[in-house]
């Protein structure tokens, strides 16, 4: 015989009518004392799964909320976010292909698969209702509910207290970069080697505003959500996220974690389409930032070229570093595998320079501005040739529109205006494959035009 | 006693080496006299065929008209040549040693008569040896093609000794450098097979009656079969650079669709790593299934372990040895073996089971199996061997073969694969009978 718990929806069941209010403090209470009743007692932080966190009266409401929060977060995620079909991938075709591609029985048996595409924590961390098979799902990002989860839904406990109990501060750009790039990059245990991409895992490509815009949110940053959180505004988050991307990168190449196979290095750290195009028309050009002669893979330096552009913008001295240290880089890596490490550690450290100079300045209103300007201007003198660096520099200067508006800079009408010209660069680059760098540069110079 | 143990071994072997080796035409120590020595209007330069001498004597002019060789030079500074220079960062392609090893009959000015000039490209000379070395012998009315040859004309009558020379530019060797910066750079890929490519020049002599007393005309089995050889064994001596100096070893040494694909059609289980460039190895095992039965399997064997000591440098050095030991036996074989009619039908019908059984091929591979297959069958045709209504059937198999490769970036091994299937239909006479 099964013992069945009573559902909290069941007891929320009064109907539309009933007053929110009252309702949320039953389900909050009930809830709490169902959670505190699944969280054991002995401290240990465990993974209680989705539907823990989606109750209807909870996080599974079927439509927003006036309260503090949507309450919708869950169909939100449930029905637009990609991490919710992030299991479902793996036991999908392609990913059964990929799987077999990479000599494994099955992806959804496989902890290299598992490890980036559902909640994979240990089996003793995983609460009565947790499921793998929910993919990338609340816990992921917010952390294990057992130690939050009773304070969390009486309401009483801040967003300090939360966190002091090891809800995960997704809100902190620095916090949030770090996360998402733990799979959107790599990191430990998780890396998408060439070996996962030859087998037929798309390419990884991640901008951390315009990602989390696009996930899509499932908040709603309004006044009280400002009372309770910090909102970095989206200059901060693009430049954190560059900056925590291009340190990640260069720390993993130079880890020596992943020699790469035989006389190669490891595929993954260079610019996939500086090999991977099919044979046209010769396409290598002289590039300022790369001073590589033709015929050779260089390392891929999109995040770095975003960051180059930033440092110039907020310090032009800091920029030449920058722009000298990414040379050297490029240089050393045809020279020795111990000249590239010490070139991306000296690289690093400059980096390091703009991350104390970032965290250290407001990035106020004339920012995206100066840093949209620098970016379209490099755009057009043809230092985004690569197809990554061009997707890098549409997810920004996508995202500086984003942030002009937002500080107010540009009204709605000029944002639109501005935001049909970035609607062109995301056509010049929608197919990795054909894509024309000459387009995107037409498409730069509209855009240049318009903001004159 | 110590001096003599050690110089002993190289007293035996320098005779024998040079008798196998002779110089290259570009490394002779002799006058280089230009195309206009050869080609003056009484000897090389007549408008028209002489009736009656052994040789046409209009070859100055079927070279000038017909072979790309002749423009050789100008390539360098046309519009083409002058922008692949400038990425390389050369400004005069026209005078850069770089570009002149390939592009001209690049000698020391020293060496150079004057009538000669840079600027005729692969002239004359590049192919036959320095005319300053055997002018005098070879308007003898007397001359020979052996004494000619003895005096210092480059022996291209012989498989072997062609096939080095040609693929000394046109697969590149330490002195004709062809690398990855260079196509990246925008030169075309290099692509050669000796048979097909010596009559697409095209040949500027009539192999007749007296054209054979004179000199033997090489069949094109033994034309295939040693460019492939030599190919294979050039593919390893380059293989030097196989070690990174940078992050990356000399990638012009990998076969370039293994990278040069779009990524929209990754995801089909096509390894991560890249392959070597190494048709003409398969290409080498087919010729020892036909010469050498015994020496295919270690062939075979010996080019899956290459491609796997690609990936692990500390293999490399044993299997390179061990390949070229058998490819040397090859060359041997191949010299030694009597050329013999049924060589080119058992290439054919060992060609086609190779190439459908390893379905699908690299475009490099499928492309070496097209040309040796057209080469091959035409030459049945040519030598009687297959029948007009067969030949018409099996032409239209090579240009379906040679359809499936005309854009190497929409290449299809199905298409291919098709296409073979079709050929080896077409051709049961050929095919029904095991090598």
């Amino acid at each position: 015989m099964m013992f069945h718990r009573r559902e909290p929806s069941r007891v929320a069941g009064g109907g539309r009518g009933a007053h929110r209010a009252s309702l949320s403090l039953i389900a909050a209470l009930l809830l709490g004392a169902a959670c505190a009743a699944a969280a054991e007692e002995d401290g240990i932080a465990r993974y209680l799964g989705v539907k823990t966190c989606a109750g209807s009266t909870c996080h599974g409401a079927g439509g927003a909320s006036d309260s503090r929060v949507l309450q919708n977060e869950f169909q939100t995620w449930h029905r637009s976010d990609r991490h919710a079909q992030a299991y479902t991938a793996l036991v999908s075709e392609r990913g059964q292909r990929i799987a077999r591609n990479l000599g494994l029985d099955d992806a959804a048996a496989a902890p290299q698969c598992l490890a980036c595409h559902a909640t994979f924590v240990a089996v003793e961390l995983r609460g009565k209702r947790f499921s793998l098979s929910d993919g990338v799902g609340c816990e992921s990002c917010h952390g294990p509910a057992s130690r939050w989860l009773g304070q969390h839904v009486t309401g009483e406990a801040s967003r300090a207290d939360n966190i002091a109990a090891g809800m995960y501060p997704t809100e902190d750009p620095v916090r949030r970069a770090e996360l998402c790039l733990g799979c959107h990059l790599g990191g430990g245990e998780r890396f998408a080697d060439h070996r996962l991409m030859g087998a037929g895992h798309p390419r990884l490509s991640f901008e951390l505003d315009t990602f989390t815009r696009l996930q899509p949110a499932h908040f709603r940053v309004d006044e009280d959500y400002r009372a309770r959180k910090r909102v970095a505004p989206g200059l901060r988050v693009w430049a954190v996220g560059q900056l925590a991307a291009a340190r990640r990168f260069l720390e993993l190449f130079a880890s020596g974690e992943h020699p790469g196979n035989g006389v190669f290095p490891e595929f993954a750290f260079f610019d996939c389409h500086a090999c991977h195009h099919a044979f046209t028309t010769p396409r290598w050009q002289p590039r300022a930032s790369n001073p590589l002669p033709p015929g050779t893979p260089h390392l891929n330096d999109a995040n770095l070229l975003m960051l180059s552009a930033l440092a110039a913008g907020l310090d032009a001295e800091l920029g030449m570093r920058l722009d000298d240290a990414l040379a050297s880089l490029h240089r050393a890596s045809v020279e020795s595998r111990d000249a590239a490490v010490a070139a991306a550690r000296d690289l690093d450290a400059v980096l390091g320079t703009l991350a104390t100079a970032i965290a250290g300045t407001a990035l106020d209103a004339r920012d995206p501005a100066t840093v949209l300007r620098g970016l379209i201007e490099r755009g057009l003198a043809g230092d985004y040739n690569d197809y990554g660096a061009a997707e890098q520099a549409t997810m920004a200067i996508a995202a500086m529109v984003d942030a002009l508006a937002e500080t107010g800079d540009i009204d709605a009408a000029r944002r639109a205006a501005l935001t049909l010209k970035v609607a062109a660069l995301y056509d010049a680059t929608a197919n990795q494959d054909t894509w024309q760098p000459t387009a995107f540069v037409g498409a730069l110079g509209t855009l240049h035009d318009a903001l004159d | 006693m110590r001096g003599l143990l050690v110089l002993l071994p190289l007293v035996v072997a320098a005779p024998l080496a040079g008798a196998a080796t002779p110089t290259l035409p570009q490394d002779a120590d002799a006058r280089f006299l230009g195309v206009d020595t050869c080609g003056s209007s009484q000897c090389h330069a007549s408008p028209e065929p002489w009736r009656n001498a052994t040789v046409m004597m209009n070859e100055r002019l079927q070279w000038q008209a017909r072979d790309r060789h002749a423009r050789a030079w100008r390539d360098l500074v046309g519009e083409r040549g002058q922008a692949i220079a400038g990425k390389l960062g050369i400004d005069e392609p026209g005078t850069a040693p770089a570009c002149l090893q390939c592009h001209a009959t690049f000698v020391p000015v020293a060496q150079r008569g004057p009538a000669f000039e840079l600027e005729d490209g692969v002239g004359c000379e590049s192919c036959h040896g320095a005319g300053g070395a055997f002018l005098r012998t070879h308007v003898q009315p007397t001359s020979s093609h052996a004494g000619n040859v003895a005096a210092g004309m480059y022996p291209n009558t012989e498989p072997a000794a062609r096939a080095r020379l040609c693929l000394s530019c046109h697969q590149g060797d330490a002195s004709h450098v062809v690398n990855h910066r260079l196509y990246g750079a925008g030169h075309p890929r290099l692509r050669f097979e000796l048979d097909t490519y010596s009559a697409l020049q095209p040949y500027h002599f009539n192999p007749d009656a007296d054209y054979r007393r004179r000199k033997p005309l090489p069949p094109h089995f033994a034309l295939w079969a040693n460019g492939q050889v030599v190919a294979a064994r050039a593919l390893l001596a380059q293989l030097d650079d196989a070690t990174p100096h940078g992050l990356f070893p000399e990638l012009a040494r990998y076969d370039c669709h293994g990278c040069h694909r779009p990524l929209g059609r990754g995801g089909n289980g096509t390894p991560a790593m890249p392959r070597l460039l190494d048709a003409p190895l398969a290409m080498s095992v087919v010729v020892a299934r036909v010469i050498a039965p015994a020496l295919a399997d270690p062939l075979g064997r010996g080019r899956v372990a290459l491609a796997a000591a690609v990936g692990d440098p500390a293999q490399l050095a044993t299997v390179r040895q061990r390949l070229d030991a058998d490819l040397a036996a090859l060359a041997d074989a191949a010299s030694a073996s009597p050329p013999a009619g049924s060589q080119g039908a058992s290439a054919v019908t060992a060609l086609l089971a190779d190439g459908r059984a390893r379905a699908p091929l690299a475009f490099t591979h499928a492309e070496s199996l097209a040309m040796a297959l057209s080469t091959l069958v035409t030459a049945e045709f040519e030598a009687g061997r297959l029948a007009p209504p067969a030949y018409a059937r099996a032409t239209s198999g090579l240009d379906r073969v040679y359809a499936a490769l005309a854009d190497e970036a929409t290449y299809q091994p199905d298409r291919l694969a098709a296409a073979l299937d079709e050929l080896a239909a077409a051709l049961p006479s050929l095919t029904s009978e095991s090598p």
